[in-house]
């Protein structure tokens, strides 16, 4: 620091006066200080208190999986044939289903799995939970009619911003 | 397919473990959400059970209609909190000791909103209606717990 900053330090005011050639700021500066002594502490405290509130909320990222089993995979889903894959073949290839319907007179496997990312940056927390649908529909011979797959999760992103879409 | 009190027991938890800081915006989503431009296509009496299926994909979950039919639902939850704690900032100015005694003061305000598209086939797998339930309106963030929902 110069000796024009120590001159117009006593109050700790030299950061706004650091490049200020001339006498009148200075002036103005000393007069705001001393006719509100105790403001800067007060102002300075509310700063650092603001800074650790935002700081001290952290960051984290956390990932998990929700349902029975690991994810399905694409060769999961492509060894059920329609017209070929029986009951059986299903149940060892994916285990047992999590439900079981009778819907338009075909008997119906419905398996699911949850994932979820989770992020959250100071004060913003954005959880997002997809899931993956599977249903397999089976004739009267119990023979794969049908299959119906749904990928959500492949989508699922982080994020932290809680506003919007 | 979760549903019911189990998914509002998730998302309750899932605002109540997050953002714990001294002030927080939380939000908790399961799948996105469906707009009507997806749907679009659909005619009842002539969009078929493949077309839907091949648009949308697998839905949530499928219901055993009595005619025959199915209905084909796809959910979308949102789940929204605001929450400040006032009595965060005595830990500062408490003396040593004090400041490990309890002084939260939660305020916080939170909303729960579902909205289902629902697609209803019958026996032959043809659409018979189709709508959305409208009812997320629940969810979004809110100031002080004494504010009550007004929809």
């Amino acid at each position: 620091m110069d000796s024009t900053k120590s001159q117009a330090n006593p109050e700790g005011l030299s950061t706004i006066m650091l490049n200020s050639a001339t006498a009148e700021p200075r002036r103005w500066v000393r007069h705001k200080a001393e006719a509100r002594p105790d403001r800067q502490p007060i102002l300075v405290g509310l700063l650092c208190m603001g800074l650790i509130m935002l700081g001290g909320s952290g960051c984290a990222f956390t990932r998990g999986d929700l349902g029975g089993g690991a994810a399905f995979t694409q060769s999961d889903i492509s060894a059920i044939q329609r017209g070929k894959t029986t009951e059986a073949q299903v149940v060892a290839l994916l285990g047992a289903p999590n439900s079981i319907q009778s819907i338009n007179h075909q008997e119906v496997f419905h398996y699911y799995r949850y994932a979820l990312k989770h992020s959250t940056v100071l004060v913003f927390s954005r959880v997002n939970i997809a899931s993956d649908d599977l249903y397999v529909f089976f004739d009267d011979d119990g023979v794969v009619s049908q299959v119906l797959f749904g990928n959500r999760t492949k989508q699922l992103k982080f994020q932290f911003w809680p506003f919007g879409g | 397919m979760l549903s019911g009190w189990p998914v509002s027991l998730i998302l309750a938890l899932g605002l109540g473990l997050t953002g714990c800081g001294p002030i927080a915006w939380t939000r908790v989503t399961i799948n996105r959400p469906i707009k009507p431009r997806d749907v679009a296509f659909i005619v009842p009496g002539r969009t078929k059970w493949d077309e839907v299926m091949q648009n949308l994909g697998a839905p949530n979950e499928l219901v055993k209609a009595p005619d025959d039919g199915v209905v084909a639902h796809y959910y979308y939850w949102d789940s929204k909190r605001f929450g400040f704690d006032l009595g965060w900032p005595l830990g500062f100015f408490l003396p040593p000791g004090a400041s490990e005694a309890p002084h939260e003061m939660d305020f916080g305000n939170s909303g729960i909103g579902m909205d289902t598209f629902e697609v209803a086939f019958d026996g032959s797998g043809i659409v018979q209606y189709d709508g959305f339930s409208h009812a997320n309106a629940a969810a979004r963030f809110k100031g002080l717990p004494f504010e009550s929902y007004k929809p």
